[in-house]
C-alpha cells in the first residue's frame, strides 16, 4: 500500500500495487498504467479542483475509488487494447461541484465503467458533463456511464451524459438520475429506531459508498468529519 | 405491550384506506389478520408503525394507556413496535452490522463491542446465516429468504415488545421458513410479554406460528373474529365463503 500527499502537479506511474491519495490543493494528476499493470487506487479530495488524467496502456487495468468534499473534479481518460477501468467518483458539497469527465476508447476489447455519486448539500450548483468516446474502427468495447446527484435542499444539479458513439460493434450504456433521498429507506431506518438526521446521515453515506470496492475505512472517518462539521464548517 | 386501535380511519392520497378499524391486543398475545389482497392489511402495518405517507382522521392508537398517534416511527420503534417487511430493502454502502449497531446505539444499549459482535454473531448463527452479510450492504444481493431472515435477527438484537409479521411466509421457502419460526417461537419463550400481530393472505405461516386471535379483514375493517379454527375455516372456503358463513365468528 503506497499513500500519497499530493499538494503540487505530478505523473504517476502505478505499478501492480494499490494507493491511497490524499489531495487537498487545486493541481493536476496524471495517471500512467503501463502494459499489463494492475492498479488500485483510492483518492480523497478535500477542498480542492483537480484534474486526473489517465492512460491505461493495452493488458491493463485500473479500479479507482474516489471521494470528493466540496471539490470538482475532471477526468481525461485514454483507455487502449484489452484494458480495462472501473471508477466510482463521489463527492459531497455545500460549495459549487462542476465535473467534466471524458472517456475515450482508443483500441478494441477494452471496458469502462464510470459512475457517478453527488450529493448536492445546499442551494448551489452540482454539474456532471459525463462525455462517452468511441471512434470509428473500434469494436468490441463495453462503456458503462451511470450518474446520480441527490439534492438535499433546492440545489441546482445538472447531469449531461453523452454517448459519442462513431462504431457499432460496440456495447455503450449511460443513466441519469437526480432526485432527492429515498423516503423508503429513510422511513425503514427510522423504523429500526434510528433518528431522522441520523438516518439521513447514514443514507447520504450509503449513496457515496455505493459501488465502491477497495478499502475505504478513510473514506468512511472523512464522511464522518463532513458530516459532523468540523474542518469543512 | 397492550396496544389498542381505537376506531381507526385511515386515509392517503385521499382515499379512505382503514374505515372505524379496532383490534386490542393484550401483553403476550398472538394474533392473525388475514384477508385478500387491497383490503388494507400492509397499510394498517404501517399506520401502527406511523408512516407519514398515512394520516390518521378519527380515532386513536394507544399503547399502555398512551396515544402513540403523534409519535414518529422512530419513536414508535424506541418504544419496542418492530415491523417485519413483507419486502425489506437494500442499502447498498450501509452494512447489517452497522445498521444494528446504528439502532441499539440509538436506544442507549449498546454495550461495547466484543458483547455487541459476540451477539451478533450467535444469533447469526441461530438463524443459519452466513456471518460473511453482516459486513456486506444491507440485503444488497440478499435473497428474499435472507432478507427476511435479516429481519428476525434485527429482533433478536433489538428485543422488540410488539411484533408485527407482514406476510413473513412470502420469499421464504419451507427450510427458511422453519427457522425462522422456530427461532420466533423461541424468542417469544424467552419474552413471554412480546405481543404478535400476523398479517398474512395464507394460513401456512399460522402452521408455524400460532395465535390465539384470528380476525379477518375486508374493506378496511375487521369484519369477522375468532381463534384459530377461523384461519381454518378460511382455508377450506376462502373469504368471501366465510364471511357468510354465520357462527361464532361475528365480530362485535
Amino acid at each position: 500500500m503506497n499513500k500519497i500527499q499530493i499538494d503540487k502537479d505530478k505523473i504517476i506511474n502505478l505499478e501492480d500495487d494499490e494507493y491511497q491519495l490524499v489531495i487537498n490543493h487545486d493541481c493536476n494528476i496524471e495517471f500512467i498504467v503501463n502494459k499489463t499493470i494492475n492498479s488500485k487506487v483510492s483518492i480523497l479530495v478535500k477542498s480542492s479542483n483537480i484534474n486526473i488524467k489517465i492512460l491505461l496502456e493495452s493488458n491493463s487495468s485500473l479500479i479507482i475509488n474516489q471521494l470528493g468534499c466540496d471539490s470538482s473534479i475532471n477526468y481525461d481518460v485514454n483507455i487502449n487494447n484489452n484494458s480495462n477501468l472501473y471508477v466510482v467518483d463521489s463527492i459531497i458539497s455545500k460549495v459549487d461541484s462542476i465535473n467534466n469527465i471524458n472517456l475515450s476508447h482508443k483500441e478494441n476489447n477494452s471496458e469502462i465503467r464510470f459512475y457517478t455519486n453527488g450529493i448536492n448539500l445546499d442551494n448551489r450548483k452540482m454539474y456532471y458533463n459525463v462525455n462517452g468516446i468511441i471512434s470509428k474502427d473500434i469494436s468490441d468495447v463495453y462503456l458503462e456511464e451511470n450518474s446520480k446527484i441527490i439534492n438535499i435542499k433546492d440545489g441546482d444539479s445538472k447531469i449531461i451524459p453523452n454517448l459519442i458513439v462513431d462504431s457499432k460493434d460496440i456495447s455503450a450504456n449511460h443513466s441519469a438520475y437526480i432526485g432527492t433521498l429515498d423516503n423508503d429507506i429513510l422511513n425503514y431506518l427510522m423504523s429500526r429506531g434510528i433518528e431522522k438526521d441520523k438516518a439521513k446521515d447514514l443514507i447520504i453515506k450509503s449513496i457515496l459508498l455505493s459501488k465502491m470496492n477497495l478499502n475505504i475505512d478513510e473514506f468512511i472517518k472523512e464522511i464522518g468529519l463532513y458530516i459532523e462539521g468540523g474542518e469543512y464548517e | 405491550m397492550n396496544l389498542e386501535i381505537k376506531n381507526l380511519f385511515v386515509e392517503t392520497d385521499n382515499k379512505e384506506i382503514l374505515n372505524d378499524f379496532n383490534l386490542k391486543i393484550n401483553e403476550g398475545e398472538i394474533h392473525a389478520i388475514m384477508g385478500p389482497n387491497g383490503v388494507g392489511k400492509s397499510t394498517l402495518s404501517k399506520v401502527l408503525m406511523g408512516y407519514p405517507d398515512y394520516s390518521v382522521t378519527k380515532g386513536d392508537i394507544i399503547v399502555d394507556n398512551n396515544s402513540i398517534k403523534s409519535l414518529e416511527i422512530n419513536e414508535r420503534s424506541k418504544l419496542g413496535i418492530f415491523l417485519v417487511y413483507q419486502n425489506p430493502i437494500s442499502i447498498d454502502g450501509v452494512t447489517t452490522s452497522e445498521l444494528i449497531k446504528a439502532s441499539i446505539d440509538t436506544k442507549g444499549e449498546y454495550k461495547g463491542l466484543y458483547k455487541y459482535v459476540l451477539e451478533l454473531e450467535t444469533n447469526t448463527d441461530k438463524l443459519d446465516m452466513d456471518k460473511e452479510m453482516l459486513h456486506r450492504g444491507f440485503n444488497v444481493g440478499f435473497s428474499g429468504g435472507e432478507r427476511k431472515k435479516n429481519e428476525i435477527l434485527q429482533i433478536l438484537m433489538l428485543k422488540p415488545k410488539f411484533i408485527i409479521l407482514d406476510e413473513l411466509d412470502s420469499g421464504l421457502d419451507v427450510d427458511s421458513l422453519k427457522i425462522v419460526s422456530s427461532v420466533l417461537n423461541d424468542y417469544l419463550k424467552e419474552n413471554p410479554k412480546t405481543s404478535v400481530l400476523i398479517i398474512t393472505h395464507y394460513t401456512r405461516i399460522l402452521d408455524y406460528i400460532k395465535p390465539e386471535f384470528v380476525h379477518m379483514m375486508k374493506d378496511g375493517k375487521i369484519v369477522k373474529d375468532g381463534d384459530f379454527s377461523l384461519a381454518k375455516l378460511i382455508e377450506k372456503y376462502g373469504y368471501n365463503q366465510s364471511f357468510d358463513i354465520e357462527g361464532n365468528y361475528n365480530h362485535e
